[in-house]
């Protein structure tokens, strides 16, 4: 047996860990390697694949996106390819029921779910803890929140939900058993979530508030480890259907995908290194043979057939941009597209909003070859092993379409082939 | 002055975004109220540390800190390994606790701190000394007296050292080059064993094993118990012991991964030790399936290996994560036929070195192992393998599964010793 790996995968985020499994459930020793946790941690736990296209709301995101992929051949789902973008929701909707944590929705329909701020977010696939929430059922929602957790408001919840025509009310309670914590961490709540007598606790208190007919929305801390049950006992001991809306970071929901797929990547025999940036590489000239990160005492070289870089964009490390707007990709240098244009300045100081109201579409990203290889200054593939997913890809505008983790997985299954 | 390193080590905390990941990843903050987790006691708590340092910083000593929950941060360093932004949170906490400590251990801590002394006090009187750590009775009474908690698992003294047994070992096998063997306090006075299987595996690989004498504590304990100025001391001490062999260009390998750790990076990342020494020895250091695992990667290993039909945890401890070397004893492991190996996914046993022995901590510390010893027992396990000493025993008293280092495993493939 050789020493080295048949891939290496660079970042956990969504991207990474879809490429990572496909490889590995192929049968290549697979190695992922990351700086830290990705943007699992920080995002809804939702996938979203296409809400809306030049502003408008799209109905059906998988074909919306083949139509976005027709009319900008820049664009990461032209790349993909949308087929890979139809397998990509399927391998990740699979693979999250293997370990225990399934999510609903097909691609071809947009669920509308409550935000944070009780807006209509659209969304392609969501995990079962929030199923019951969408906007387009006749359930009246109660949002239920805690005085004792800061990050999520259920009056403001519930007031815009109203003014966007749904029925909502509010209620508030103290989260049993915490009476003297003035302000819980999410991770703290979900744990009592996991416990049944805090759930029996809470339902106590909760119960003889509820109207029949109503709907339960909670903060999204229903459970770090036992979810589906928590959700399944609550729905029993209210007698009514319980749903979670998204929270500040970091994301419970989010967690569990990534726990989720860190135990499937285990299981199968891939390698998860976390906590070490890779800083340099090997080549031969044409190809990418080995990655270097730095150990405790010496930099270390890790043999691979090929790469998956999946660093995510400027928000994860993957590009920085300097204080003179120039972008570079961390790992091999390679050369970054759409880098940020001088943004509008409002009393010499660079405007933010104006910055996303821009025309201009894309962060700055990698250009890449209809393998998913970057590209180099020369318009061709940098190395003839490299591979690149995820947010790190230009010509996408995931905040304004919501298209991130689609464009992650698709991209993220595709590089893993 | 502090070094250029520790700088660097914090002003790390400008990375901070406050994404809460550590947090979501501590496992002490995870099962008590008591400590509120990375972020909050790192990044941000440190921001204080700095402001404070020039106006309220008493003549020449520590700055105050603002949050005595730090004493509550077990070291694991698991926070510093999920952050994305490269804050280097548990060094931070760590270098913060010895200024809320300031040099003022109370007696149980510079006890449980001091592990050579210990091992030298304990072994002439072995039988005695296991007596009375096995003993419910006298274990309450150090537990009232000194806080030492009644169940915390404390090994026995072996009653002869390592260094006895390498004295009088002869070694068999031709060798193609020479390693130094940096066999720790555990190994010397706890484990002989480990240390003589450790040699002969090296031996079975061509390897001709110095041991060197002397060779005194790393300093980890003090160093996490916040005694800086004893714990620079060790450092010193060991490192004037190993030099002569990094400089001869051996090879130096450890079977204690945290005690390696400190060799290789803590002595300048956290001890703020600047010396060229360091430096040297730093870059010799091996953990030893990391060197094994080099060897193979070389093509110089022996995977002549027997089968062994056994079900194995292996739990990859906290401090050999900080290695970022990845987990060579599971690739060795998957080159040997019919060994099934389980790895664990649970973060952490709970015993961080001596933080789980106190009394205040003795639950805390195994409610962040409960995962774990659930998973290992639900392995149906032979035996579970683990890096570190005081984790293995800790998986031991909490699991109730024999913890061994995956050396022993190694050698049982080779024939040298079974398990
Ligand atoms: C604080 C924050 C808030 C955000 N909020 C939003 C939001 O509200 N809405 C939205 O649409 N998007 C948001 N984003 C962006 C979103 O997280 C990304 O678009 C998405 O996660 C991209 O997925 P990915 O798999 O491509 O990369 P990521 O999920 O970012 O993963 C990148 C991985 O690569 C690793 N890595 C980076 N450099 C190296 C290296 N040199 N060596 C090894 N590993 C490396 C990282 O540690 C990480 O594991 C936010 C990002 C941040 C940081
Ligand atoms: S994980 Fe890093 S960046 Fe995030 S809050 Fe913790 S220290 Fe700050
Ligand atoms: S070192 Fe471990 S116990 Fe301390 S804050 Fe970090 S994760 Fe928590």
């Amino acid at each position: 047996m050789s020493a080295g790996y048949d891939l290496i995968v660079v970042g956990a985020g969504y991207a990474g860990l879809m490429a990572a499994l496909t490889a590995q459930e192929a049968g290549r020793r697979t190695l992922v390697i990351a700086t830290g946790n990705g943007g699992t941690h920080l995002r809804t736990g939702c996938i979203d694949v296409l809400g809306y296209i030049d502003g408008k709301r799209v109905d059906d995101p998988v074909r919306a996106a083949a139509q976005l992929a027709s009319a900008r051949p820049t664009h990461p789902y032209a790349t993909t390819g949308v087929e890979a973008l139809g397998v990509a929701l399927l391998v990740f909707k699979q693979a999250m029921a293997r370990a225990g944590y399934p999510f609903e929705g097909d691609g071809h329909t947009a669920l509308l779910l409550p935000s944070a701020l009780g807006a209509a977010r659209p969304t392609a696939l969501v995990p079962r803890t929030m199923a019951a929430g969408d906007l387009r059922r006749p359930e009246p929602i109660v949002v239920v929140g805690f005085d004792n957790f800061k990050d999520f408001y259920p009056a403001l919840i519930a007031e815009n939900l109203e003014r966007g025509g749904h029925r909502a009310r509010a209620i508030m309670l103290t989260a049993p058993g915490f009476e003297h914590e003035a302000d819980l961490p999410p991770l703290t709540l979900a744990r009592a979530f996991d416990r049944a007598p805090f759930r029996s606790a809470l339902a106590a208190q909760l119960g003889p508030r509820l109207r029949s007919g109503e709907r339960v929305a909670f903060p999204a801390v229903l459970g770090l480890t036992a979810a589906l049950e928590a959700l399944a006992d609550l729905e029993k001991r209210l007698g009514a259907p319980v749903f979670e809306i998204p929270t500040l970071p970091p994301s419970i929901p989010g967690i569990r995908v990534f726990n989720a797929f860190d135990r499937l990547l285990r299981a199968a025999g891939a390698r998860v290194q976390i906590g070490h940036p890779v800083i340099g590489f090997k080549t031969d000239g044409l190809r990418v043979t080995a990655l270097t990160s730095q150990t405790a005492a010496r930099d270390r070289d890790w043999a691979c057939d090929a790469v998956v870089l999946a660093t995510g964009g400027v928000a994860s490390g993957g590009i920085v941009v300097d204080s003179h707007r120039v972008a570079r990709e961390v790992v091999f240098g390679l050369p970054v597209v759409a880098a940020v244009a001088p943004p509008e300045t409002v009393n010499g100081l660079s405007a933010p909003a104006a910055y996303f109201e821009r025309p201009t579409p894309s962060l700055p990203g990698l250009a890449v070859d209809a393998a998913l290889r970057p590209l180099d200054a020369t318009g061709t593939a940098a190395y003839l092993n490299l591979y690149a997913a995820g947010a790190l890809l230009t010509g996408a505008e995931p905040w304004r379409e919501k298209s991130s983790e689609g464009i992650s997985l698709a991209s993220g299954w595709r590089a893993g082939q | 002055m502090e070094s250029r390193t520790v700088r660097d080590v914090r002003l790390t905390l400008d990375h901070c975004v406050k994404c809460n990941i550590c947090t979501t990843a501590c496992p002490v903050a995870a099962v008590t109220p008591l400590f509120p987790g990375p972020k909050y006691v790192g990044p941000q708590a440190e921001r204080f540390r700095l402001e404070l340092e020039p106006m309220l910083a008493p003549e020449g000593g520590a700055p105050p800190s603002p949050d005595h929950s730090i004493d509550y941060c077990s070291g694991c360093g698991i926070c510093s390994q999920v952050c994305p932004q490269g804050v280097k949170i548990a060094e931070i906490n760590t270098r913060a606790r010895a200024a809320y400590v300031g040099g003022q251990l109370p007696l149980r801590n510079q006890l449980i701190a001091r592990p050579d002394l210990l091992g030298t006090l304990g072994t002439p009187f072995a039988p005695i000394a296991n007596a009375t750590l096995a003993s419910p009775p006298l274990r309450g009474v150090i537990e009232g007296v000194l806080g030492i908690h009644a169940e915390a698992p404390l090994p026995p003294f072996a009653g002869r050292t390592f260094q006895q047994w390498a004295r009088r070992h002869r070694r068999v096998r031709a060798a193609v080059r020479s390693v130094a063997y940096f066999h720790g306090c555990s190994t010397n006075y706890y484990e002989p064993g480990l240390g003589a299987l450790t040699v002969q595996v090296l031996e079975h690989n061509g390897c001709r094993v110095i041991v060197p004498r002397d060779q005194t504590c790393c300093g980890l304990p003090l160093q996490s118990n916040g005694d800086f100025q004893a714990a620079r001391a060790a450092a010193q001490r060991l490192v004037s012991t190993l030099l002569p062999y990094a400089e001869a260009g051996y090879d130096i390998v450890a079977t204690s991964t945290s005690c390696g750790l400190m060799l290789k990076r803590e002595y300048m990342e956290i001890l703020g030790l600047a010396g060229p020494e360091f430096k040297t020895v730093s870059a010799r250091m091996w953990d030893i399936c990391e060197y094994l695992w080099h060897l193979h990667e070389q093509g110089e290993l022996d995977t002549d290996f027997q089968p062994v039909p056994l079900t194995v945890p292996y739990h990859a401890p906290c401090q050999q994560k900080g290695h970022g070397i990845g987990k060579p004893a599971l690739d060795l492991f998957g080159l040997i036929p019919q060994l099934r190996v389980v790895e664990m996914t649970a973060a952490c046993c709970g015993i961080a070195g001596t933080y789980g022995l106190k009394k205040e901590k003795y639950q805390i510390a195994m409610d962040v192992g409960a995962p774990l010893f659930a998973d290992i027992r639900a392995a149906q396990p032979d035996v579970a393998a683990c890096d570190s000493e005081t984790c293995r025993w800790q998986i031991t008293h909490g699991s109730g599964v024999r913890a061994v280092h995956p050396v022993a495993v190694l050698a049982q493939a080779y024939g040298i010793a079974d398990l």
